[in-house]
This record gives structure tokens, C-alpha cells and sequence, in this order.
């Protein structure tokens, strides 16, 4: 019997130590807060990253097509700047329902808004086609990893899709999720019109440093745009972090009725069992996948094996698009692509398209 | 696919150049404390680099040059797939030469660097050797405890039995908590190389095949049921060198293909997923024994090792398993494995 107990401590302590990406859970709840001396800026769900601030001054890098932000001024009433970073073009920002006018002429992914706050007050970045269930299209890659330097032809091919709306990348932004590898991902991104919504891959975890939050925001995430939920994963360790589900289990619940996106890196399943590019447990990627076919998912976006999968995950089809530079999976024939999706809220289908980019 | 099941057997089968060596039944003359002090050293340096540097020390240079051929090919074979999976991308038309190759490479040298250890500070004989003969039956009754973060602590009650026919195993096993949910796993085992069961005589070498099928009810609203084919086996330490001699190498590979289900059986998904097992252990007794494992089983309760970084999910599992006798023909077991979960596993035989 003290031979049990102590097999039964020694696996509870294990289990503790066991729990990995927890650390990561936190850092999305921290996603979108910040003080200004006695003025506080919260992001509502974390949709955006507040990347400076100054006095009466705040930048947010959007990692969703609109989101809302509630800015409590404190004794730091009058003009504020809100500069909006990776943010569709045609946003237009709200307080109260009256649009502000930019400061100027919005150019692409980047926009600035002056105006007067002398109270606590909610501001609104707003998609003008938001409420339109018409279908739409956006488009998806993942990995980039160490072929940063060619990024600019992937850019460049999305760029002929101007229907487009928005980019999803799920994850390995960077070869090592260094502090200099991901302000160059960002400097790249320049090159592309339309904003880039991503979830962070093994490749992107930084220890503690935990830069992909602290650039892109959250790792686990879900908003709705034009009638279809979208919901990001953080499966770079290879799992679900425990306390991260519960967020999960509520967006699925949330969107069951819903056309529903669910987008993470690593796939709870590879398509190459073998391999098995995937989560590092079948128990645990058995429990996803049965709640994605539960919640009626339509859709699951996943990266990290470097080729192209259409292949289904229960009943939920499902793409690998990991053709976004890191050293591409040999005799497929694939190569360096990207997908283009169209999205329909009405009949809750999805149409993907895979894009390939030459040289591959 | 063929040309991958050629270099496949191969691996499998690579061990069993030993059995073309004589069983070494010299005795020699006992070390001095110094000499195993300085062996101990030597397994640490050059030994973690040069496997069969402790017993060179010990003067075995059998045992020794054998050890660093093992560990060399590991390195070797190491270094050859993870540079095949590297540049191919994991690509799926060389996976399953690849992984199984390192994994067997990780194998081999960790098995080599282990033996070493044992060469060094074990007593001549070692501490035990195999049994004359296993029991024909053999009836097991045990708990198994999960510890998995992202499913809590599950508690499971284990039966088990094996059956020992001449060349042929069969072992059954079934795991059922409170909660209704279960494991059931049955095997047969061919041992086409190696003693008979009543004809073993203290060598529990063998080589066989495998056919398993696992069914697996523990994930609420799954069940995943996987077929298994597997090449096993097991090369007692006293084949490969005389400082060896009461320990015992384990190597096994394979293949899985099945089908999950999900939403109570309402949808069906097929999968297939790499096995690869290495052992090193020693006997304890007559018929006891001890062994430290890797598993890259991702199926099983403890899965893959989660890691905070680029790694994750990529190993199996870890872990020690352990028979010890107690009276007669009665039998403790246990085994503890830490992957993705901790796995904790104690009971009691009794064998005819």
C-alpha cells in the first residue's frame, strides 16, 4: 500500500511538471492591457496588441478584422492618437456610433485617428462589411521559418488576390521566435496589403520572452467576421495548454451553429500517422478532433508539416498549408505555397484553393 | 515502400549477430575498487562519446569493442536519418525507413551507453539471470494510475494473462476504471529464433513477431481500436560480452494502422502510427528483472514527451518496468512511464 501511494505521488507531482504552455495561457490573458500612468487601455478578448504607448498616444497591432478598446483617460483628458497597425483599410474607427475621421489618407494595413476623451469611453475599429453574410474570401499560409528573404514573392502573389480580405497564418512566423526574427516577419509584412491574423507555431516560443504575444497578441482566440466564426489554437507545444480549454470548449459551443474556422499550427492528427507531425498524445488529439466534429467545425487550418494535406479530421475537412518556406517536404510536387479560401456564412462552406509560389 | 521494409528488417535483425558469438563462461579474477573507480570515470569520459570505454577499463575488450560498435552505429545511423529526415522535409516517401532507423539509432546508442554502466558496477554474473523456463500460465491482477494534465488523475484496475505455448505467446490485458471507460489489449508473439519456453536454461534471447490489436474506450465520446505488427527482441547481455552477463537488451519495431471514432461512433477516421521500443534491463533473481525503457508509442496513456520547445511531440515516452519474485510463483510488477502523461502501474502474479 505505501509502495501504491507513493507511485500515485510521485505521478501526481510528474503530472504537474508535465503540464506545458500554461505560461502561455497567461500571456493571452495580458494581450490588449496596458497603463498610461493613472489612464488604462484593456482590448476587449485580447484582438489586438497594444505595441507603444505614450502620453494621450496608443499604438495597437490588430490581430482581427475589427475589435473594440476601452480607454479609461484618467486625468489624461483631451486629444488622444490611437495609431492602428495591421488593420484592413477600410476600417473605420467608432465612439458612441459617430465614425472619427483619420488623420489622413489610410495607407494599406496602417491608419491614425485623433480625438478628444475625457471620459472612460469604448472605441471601435470597425469592418465596414462586418454584418454582410454575402461570402467572402481571405487567404492562409503557414511556416515561413528560415526563408524570410523570399517572403516578398509569397507577398507578392497574395497581392493578385485583392478580394481578399485578410491573411491567416498558423504559426512558425520565424526560425527560432527571436526578438530580431520577428521585427523582420514584421518588416516583410509590409510588403503585403492586407492585414496578417496569426496563432504562434513551435517554431515562434521565445522561453519567457514570450515575443510572439508581445508583437501579434494571443495565441487562443476567436472573433467573427461577416456571419463566420474564426478560432485560433495555440498547439505549439504540441497539445492544448489545459487551461486553455476551457476558452476552446466555449467557442466551439459558441459557433456550433455558425460557419466556424479552427485554426493552430501543429494538426491534432498528421495525415502520416508515421511521422506523426501532430499532437504529441493520440488520447488528447482524439479529444479535440471529437469536439471539432461535435460543434459541427467546417473548417480546419493547420501548418507545420511542410506540404499541402486536404484530407478530413472525422467529418471536418481539414488542410495542411505548410508551404510558406521552411524546407519543404521532397517528392510531393508542392512546394512554397498558399491557400485561397472562400468563406460562406450562409451555407457554412468553405472553398479552398491552393496557390503555388515560384520557385518553390 | 519495399526497399523501407528491406533496411527495416535489417534493423530488426542486426542485434542477432550476437547470437554468432559463443557465450563467454570465462571467470575472471574480481576488480579492485580502483579499477572500477577508474572504469566509472571512463564511462563518463571518453564514455559518453566512446560507448565501451568503462569496460576497456574493466580489461574486457570484448565486451568493450562490441559496446563501441553499437554505440558508433548508433551515432552513425543517427546522424544518416536525421539528416535523410531533415532534408527531405519528413518527407512521406522515405518516412518509414527514416523514423524507424532513428529510432532504432537512439536505441542502440543508449542501450550500448547503459550496458556500459552495468559493465562497471555490476558483480560478475550480474544480479540475477533468466528463468529455466516461463510459466505456461501466467494471471495478472493490478491498478494502473494516469496522471494526464489535460484529463486528470484516472485510476484503472488491470487483468491480465499470458500464455506461453513453445514458441508462441499470447498475452490479453484489460484496463477498466469506475467510470466505465476501458483498455483492452491482446498479442500473440511468435518466437521463431531463440530457446523453447521450458528449454530456456538461463537465455531469454529471442526474436519474433508480433501481431496486437489494442482497443481503446478511455476518451469520452472515442474509441480508437489499431492493429499492430511488430519484429521483437531480446539479446541477453552475456551474447554481446562477458561484463554483460546478467542483463538483457530489448529492441522492437513496427508499424500500427487502425481507425478512431468520434462522436459516440458516429464518425470513423483511420490512422496508422510508428512503434519503436528499446530496452536495457537486467535480471534480478531467478526470473526477475529490471529495465529502463524509451517508447514511441503515441497510442498508449503517456504518449509523446511535451516539451517547451521546437521538439514537442516529436519523442515517445520514458520509463522504468520491474518483476520482482516474492514467494513461490507469486510475482510484484510494476512499471512507471512519463510522456505526455505520468503512468504509474503495480500488481501481482502467479504463474503455472
Amino acid at each position: 500500500m505505501t509502495r501504491l501511494a507513493l507511485v500515485l505521488a510521485v505521478a501526481f507531482l510528474s503530472a504537474g511538471c508535465l503540464d506545458v504552455g500554461n505560461d502561455r495561457v497567461e500571456q493571452d490573458r495580458l494581450v490588449g492591457k496596458a497603463t498610461i500612468d493613472d489612464a488604462s487601455i484593456e482590448v476587449f478578448d485580447g484582438l489586438a496588441t497594444v505595441r507603444e504607448t505614450s502620453e494621450r498616444s496608443l499604438t495597437l497591432w490588430g490581430n482581427a478584422p475589427q475589435f473594440d478598446v476601452f480607454i479609461d483617460p484618467g486625468t489624461q483628458t483631451g486629444t488622444w492618437t490611437l495609431n492602428l497597425q495591421n488593420v484592413m483599410s477600410d476600417v473605420r474607427v467608432e465612439i458612441d456610433d459617430q465614425q472619427i475621421e483619420p488623420d489622413a489618407q489610410p495607407i494599406e494595413t496602417r491608419q491614425s485617428y485623433t480625438f478628444d476623451l475625457d471620459s472612460p469611453t469604448r472605441v471601435s475599429v470597425v469592418a465596414p462589411d462586418a454584418d454582410d453574410l454575402s461570402s467572402f474570401y481571405f487567404i492562409a499560409f503557414a511556416d515561413i521559418q528560415r526563408r524570410i528573404d523570399e517572403v516578398d514573392d509569397i507577398y507578392a502573389q497574395m497581392a493578385q488576390f485583392p478580394e481578399a480580405r485578410f491573411c491567416l497564418i498558423s504559426g512558425d512566423l520565424t526560425p527560432n521566435g527571436g526578438f530580431d526574427e520577428f521585427v523582420r516577419f514584421q518588416k516583410e509584412l509590409e510588403a503585403l496589403p492586407i492585414p496578417c491574423f496569426a496563432t504562434l507555431g513551435n517554431h515562434d516560443l521565445s522561453g519567457d520572452d514570450h515575443y510572439f504575444h508581445k508583437f501579434f497578441g494571443r495565441g487562443n482566440q476567436s472573433w467573427v467576421f461577416r456571419g463566420v466564426r474564426f478560432t485560433f489554437v495555440d498547439s505549439a507545444t504540441a497539445g492544448v495548454s489545459t487551461d486553455a480549454w476551457p476558452w476552446i470548449n466555449g467557442w466551439l459551443e459558441e459557433g456550433a451553429d455558425d460557419a466556424h474556422l479552427v485554426m493552430m499550427h501543429i494538426p491534432p492528427l498528421d495525415p502520416n500517422g508515421f511521422r506523426n507531425g501532430a499532437f504529441a498524445t493520440r488520447a488528447e488529439a482524439n479529444k479535440l478532433i471529437n469536439k471539432l466534429n461535435e460543434y459541427n467545425v467546417d473548417i480546419a487550418i493547420y501548418g507545420h508539416v511542410h506540404t499541402f494535406y486536404a484530407f478530413t479530421d472525422g467529418d471536418v475537412p481539414s488542410y495542411v498549408t505548410g508551404g510558406g518556406g521552411g524546407i519543404p517536404q521532397r517528392f510531393d510536387g508542392i512546394g512554397r505555397h498558399f491557400l485561397l479560401i472562400r468563406g460562406d456564412s450562409q451555407t457554412q462552406n468553405f472553398n479552398a484553393s491552393i496557390e503555388r509560389v515560384f520557385p518553390d | 515502400m519495399k526497399r523501407g521494409f528491406v533496411i527495416f528488417a535489417f534493423l530488426i535483425f542486426m542485434p542477432w549477430t550476437a547470437f554468432a558469438q559463443p557465450v563467454d563462461t570465462v571467470t575472471i579474477e574480481e576488480p579492485s575498487p580502483q579499477t572500477r573507480a577508474l572504469a566509472g570515470a571512463a564511462w563518463v569520459f571518453p564514455g559518453v562519446l566512446l560507448h565501451g570505454s568503462g569496460a576497456f577499463v574493466m580489461g574486457d575488450t570484448e565486451t568493450a569493442t562490441a559496446l563501441a560498435i553499437g554505440g558508433g552505429a548508433g551515432v552513425g545511423l543517427g546522424a544518416v536519418s536525421a539528416a535523410a529526415i531533415w532534408f527531405s522535409g519528413a518527407s512521406a516517401q522515405i518516412l518509414v525507413p527514416a523514423i524507424g532507423a532513428s529510432v532504432f539509432a537512439m536505441g542502440l546508442f543508449a542501450t550500448t551507453l547503459l550496458a556500459d554502466l552495468y559493465a562497471v558496477t555490476a558483480p560478475e554474473g550480474g544480479f540475477g539471470s533468466a528463468p529455466d523456463s516461463l510459466d505456461w500460465l501466467n494471471l495478472r491482477t493490478g491498478v494502473t494510475t494516469v496522471s494526464n494534465p489535460v484529463f486528470g488523475l484516472q485510476n484503472y484496475g488491470q487483468f491480465g494473462a499470458q500464455l506461453n505455448l513453445d514458441d508462441w505467446r499470447v498475452d490479453a490485458v484489460a484496463l477498466v476504471s469506475g467510470e466505465g471507460q476501458h483498455q483492452v489489449e491482446t498479442e500473440a508473439t511468435w518466437r521463431f529464433l531463440g530457446r523453447a519456453r521450458d528449454e530456456l536454461n538461463g537465455d531469454g534471447s529471442f526474436l519474433g513477431l508480433r501481431l496486437g490489436h489494442l482497443n481503446d474506450a478511455t476518451v469520452e465520446g472515442t474509441a480508437a481500436n489499431v492493429f499492430r505488427f511488430e519484429a521483437v527482441s531480446r539479446v541477453d547481455g552475456k551474447r554481446v560480452g562477458r561484463l554483460l552477463d546478467g542483463s538483457f537488451f530489448e529492441f522492437s519495431l513496427g508499424y500500427g494502422l487502425g481507425w478512431d471514432t468520434y462522436v459516440d461512433e458516429e464518425v470513423r477516421e483511420f490512422n496508422s502510427l510508428l512503434l519503436g521500443r528499446f530496452a536495457y534491463g537486467l535480471y534480478l533473481g531467478d526470473g526477475g528483472e529490471l529495465a529502463l525503457f524509451y517508447d514511441h508509442d503515441h497510442e498508449s496513456f503517456a504518449g509523446g514527451l511535451k516539451l517547451d520547445g521546437v521538439a514537442s511531440g516529436l519523442f515517445g515516452h520514458v520509463g522504468l518496468s520491474a518483476r520482482i519474485p516474492v514467494y513461490d510463483a507469486v510475482d510484484l510488477y510494476g512499471e512507471f512511464a512519463v510522456g505526455s502523461a505520468a503512468v504509474g502501474t503495480l500488481g501481482v502474479s502467479y504463474g503455472w
